[in-house]
């Protein structure tokens, strides 16, 4: 780590980079190549063997926000929307076909539906870089279950508004 | 008779001569100094990153008699005139470079096309581009926001030519028509800044500017990385963490609808729409 980190100061680059190289370098497994490169650069032009080296041809300098490391959005996105759009048309459906199945679906929906809300509420009010790591995970959990004991308030009080 | 009244005319007109010369002195002077003094207030937003003091609101009287009619040319009649220690971003003056997007009150957009308030009660408030940080004054740091732009690929992208910049590529008229109110950008990044999911995500939503550009490419005839462009916005920030504000099409200097472009790529990574297939066959030139 050290041998690389001097040979990067050599070669005048700014901290990211370093940084960027060093994860990078762990990341791919060629750290192992890198240093076996720089008992060989000891001696020689450090900035053109370096150059030569993996780890700086697998360099890039555009950020990996687009690498798409998370899972597929697209999908829930899609799910959203339809459930979004079915509780318009199902909540007065559940007045006029009163029935167990329709109260069950009726609070499903509506329960699944404020979740997703609550949950972009608390990705974009509680982020790690205001409130540290670990509230945000707390209020992920509370939300949770939440959605749980909701799901079932949520069917009784549906159940009981509407056949009482 | 006659001459009575021409008498009493004369007389009258001698009388009043000197109250008639006073109000038309009056008048003159009310335009005299009309045309020097129409002072108008702007508070411009102050940063020295060479000082530790904080950032506070400086106040410059401007005479709008002297003054070309753009907040552009104000900050830059302070620059010349007052104080020229203020510093902002600006270039072509016309709205074409982008430079000087700055949130003038309470809105973001371009000094070069934004007309002074008239209303001399009222100061004008000039602030940087909100949420972003702040190299000095009027200039925000928009390395973040270009890095992203990089990392969309904006250029034409091919899989395989065999006579690659030999001919031009084929586009038909409708297929063209679809890139309008896309490529008209010009990267000031008002939208952006605007946004409240770009505020408190700007490290992982890529922003309305710049996906309105992705869009721009995806949807572009001629190019064929559409599946590999979309393939990486995929995951819960890039694309959807916008909540459809509409902040952006609200403020964009230039009139274009980044919400809508938004709108258009997440239906396409759901699955509800495709792109169609190329009116003309691109390289019918080439091969």
């Amino acid at each position: 780590m050290k041998i690389l980190e001097i040979y990067l100061s050599r070669l005048g680059t700014t901290y990211r980079l370093k940084k960027r190289l060093v994860k990078e370098g762990l990341k791919n497994g060629s750290f192992l190549l890198f240093k076996k490169y720089s008992q060989k650069l000891k001696n020689s032009d450090v900035s053109e063997s370096i150059l030569r080296c993996s780890v700086i041809k697998k360099f890039s300098v555009s950020p990996r926000q687009l690498s798409a490391e998370s899972h597929d959005h697209s999908k829930l996105w899609t799910v959203e929307r339809v459930v979004a759009m079915n509780t318009l048309a199902l909540v007065p459906a559940a007045f006029i076909f009163q029935s167990p199945f329709m109260d069950c679906l009726i609070s499903l929906l509506l329960v699944m539906h404020s979740h997703w809300g609550l949950e972009a509420i608390i990705v974009d009010y509680m982020r790690p870089r205001v409130v540290g790591p670990v509230l945000p995970k707390v209020s992920m959990v509370q939300v949770a279950v939440e959605k749980i004991l909701k799901g079932h308030c949520r069917y009784f009080t549906i159940h009981s508004f509407i056949h009482d | 008779m006659q001459l009575s009244k021409m008498a009493g005319e004369m007389l009258l007109s001698r009388v009043f001569r000197s109250s008639v010369n006073q109000v038309r002195n009056i008048h003159a002077s009310a335009a005299l100094s009309a045309s020097a003094q129409r002072l108008k207030k702007f508070t411009v937003y102050r940063w020295n990153p060479d000082k530790t003091d904080k950032p506070v609101m400086q106040e410059y009287d401007v005479d709008l008699n002297t003054c070309g009619p753009m907040v552009l040319d104000a900050l830059i009649k302070i620059k010349n005139e007052i104080d020229p220690t203020l510093t902002f971003r600006r270039s072509c003056r016309e709205g074409i470079c982008g430079s000087c997007a700055m949130n003038i009150g309470g809105v973001n957009t371009l000094a070069c096309i934004t007309k002074i308030d008239t209303n001399l009660s009222r100061p004008v408030k000039i602030y940087p581009l909100p949420h972003m940080y702040v190299i000095k004054d009027l200039v925000p740091d928009m390395n973040n926001f270009f890095s992203q732009y990089k990392s969309i690929e904006p250029w034409l992208q091919r899989n395989e030519e065999k006579r690659a910049g030999s001919q031009q590529y084929l586009q038909s008229v409708d297929d063209r028509k679809k890139l309008d109110g896309l490529y008209e950008c010009i990267l000031c990044a008002c939208c952006s800044t605007s946004c409240p999911s770009y505020w408190w995500n700007a490290d992982k939503y890529l922003g309305p500017a710049v996906l309105m550009q992705a869009y721009r490419w995806i949807i572009d005839s001629r190019d064929e990385a559409t599946e590999k462009r979309l393939g990486r916005m995929k995951d819960p920030f890039s694309v959807f963490r916008c909540h459809t504000i509409m902040n952006c099409t609200k403020t964009c200097p230039k009139g274009l609808n980044p919400g809508k472009a938004i709108a258009e790529i997440k239906k396409m990574l759901g699955g509800i729409s495709k792109k169609d297939a190329p009116g003309l066959n691109t390289t019918a030139l080439q091969n």
